[in-house]
């Protein structure tokens, strides 16, 4: 085996996630280099060159503490990365400024050959829409339940009423705060009344809600799959850990197919999935969290999570001698 | 929207589920005040207030809702934490 090739760990200072997978890796002697983009400038540094020699990009990234050349990066793990806003600018400079370093930086690291990522953030990015989720999944076999997304209050009053237990859900995470407290979505219970004429401003989704008895939690890292499954009394069970209990499950073989072509067919190395168990004993997919977060589970079950990242970058891409450019 | 709007657009309160939003579940203070990544193993060194160390141990791991101002400490949560997707 000659010299490993380094992975680059992308994402901010304060992630014990990542963490735990540069553990692994150091234990194996496979040289890390960490940044966060948000450090571009003085602490990150990036050379490229293109157009010159036998492979399509060289150079070096420089963090404050490794020098890596662009020909030799055997993966990225792109973790929680932050970029820079550039706050002390204008607003439009701003904007410009924080775009070159998405496009110079980024598309450095987009144009690697025989790479691989996990994941690679534009597929990650492509993944995250609840509405093509759901109907891929409807596609590929999966127990979907029936899902309403609207901004018409009516056509939503008469799916609450057809389905009577109904959640909403945001169709996407955004950052929120009010009066300095932060707030997020949750899955809960809605009733036909509560909507009104702002219901018209944005897409809304609502979902029948799964009778279920309990939830389970997938992360699939490479071919490997850990499910776990998670009890308790809650509607979302990410409203109270301390209420939760856990234990490793095996899936039917052929769910475990489905969502291993579910995450091939986004071209994602990685991915945790939401489903729930019913009453009828079937499995409901709920959703997928293409960069989803697993290291709290890692601690509670004892599932080797962090160790199968790992293995996944050292092994890197199979040689395929082609550049993994996006469609 | 044509002429028939029956709210004004830039309705103060927003959509209907910006108003479903709730706090999360625990805001409890952070072990530590600065992070740094140390040379050598490229880990997060975390820094209590007085500059010492302070030893996450199993205590640190983000989970699914994970934000600085919760319990854990991440500050990105499980899902759209990327803001790649942000501008097309």
């Amino acid at each position: 085996m000659i010299e490993e090739r380094p992975v680059l760990v992308v994402t901010e200072a304060n992630d014990v996630t990542a963490d735990m997978v540069i553990a692994h890796l150091n234990q194996r002697g496979v040289p890390v280099a960490r940044f966060d983009p948000a450090d571009f400038g003085v602490d990150l540094t990036v050379s490229a060159r293109f157009g010159v020699g036998p492979v399509p990009v060289t150079g070096q990234i420089r963090t404050s503490s490794r020098i890596v050349g662009l020909e030799r990066v055997g993966a990225v793990y792109w973790r929680r990365p932050v970029w820079p806003a550039f706050e002390h600018l204008q607003e439009a400079d701003a904007r410009s400024a924080a775009a070159q370093v998405r496009y110079g930086l980024g598309g450095t690291l987009y144009g690697l050959k025989g790479c691989l990522w996990l994941n690679h953030p534009l597929r990650n990015a492509a993944a995250d829409y609840k509405p093509a989720q759901l109907a891929l999944a409807h596609h590929m076999g999966l127990t979907v339940p029936p899902t309403l997304v609207t901004n018409d209050p009516d056509d939503a009053r008469r799916f609450i009423r057809e389905h009577r237990q109904v959640i909403h859900k945001t169709l996407r995470w955004t950052p929120y705060e009010r009066d300095g407290v932060g707030l997020t979505s949750w899955a809960e219970s809605v009733r036909a009344d509560e909507l009104d004429d702002t219901v018209r401003i944005t897409p809304h989704l609502f979902q029948a809600r799964v009778d279920k008895v309990a939830d389970v939690r997938v992360l699939i890292v490479g071919r490997r799959t850990f499910a776990v499954r998670i009890d308790s009394d809650l509607l979302d069970w990410r409203r109270d850990y301390t209420a939760l209990t856990y234990s490793v499950v095996d899936l039917p073989n052929r769910l475990e197919r489905t969502l291993l072509a579910y995450l091939d067919h986004f071209g994602l190395a990685s991915g945790s999935f939401d489903l729930a168990v019913g009453r009828d004993g079937e499995f409901h997919w709920l959703e997928l969290n293409p960069n989803g977060q697993w290291g709290w589970l890692e601690e509670q079950t004892g599932l080797e999570m962090a160790a199968a990242f790992a293995d996944l970058l050292v092994a890197g891409q199979p040689e395929q001698g082609e550049v993994d450019v996006l469609a | 929207m044509g002429t028939s709007s029956i709210y004004p657009r830039s309705s103060p309160s927003g959509p209907w589920g910006a108003r479903r939003l709730a706090p999360y579940p625990t805001a409890a203070k952070s072990p530590f005040t600065t992070v740094t990544i140390d040379p050598r193993t490229q880990m997060g060194v975390f820094h209590d207030a007085l500059g010492q160390v302070v030893n996450m141990g199993k205590h640190g791991t983000s989970s699914a809702t994970a934000t600085s101002t919760s319990t854990n400490l991440d500050s990105q949560p499980d899902q759209g934490h990327d803001q790649d997707s942000q501008q097309d």
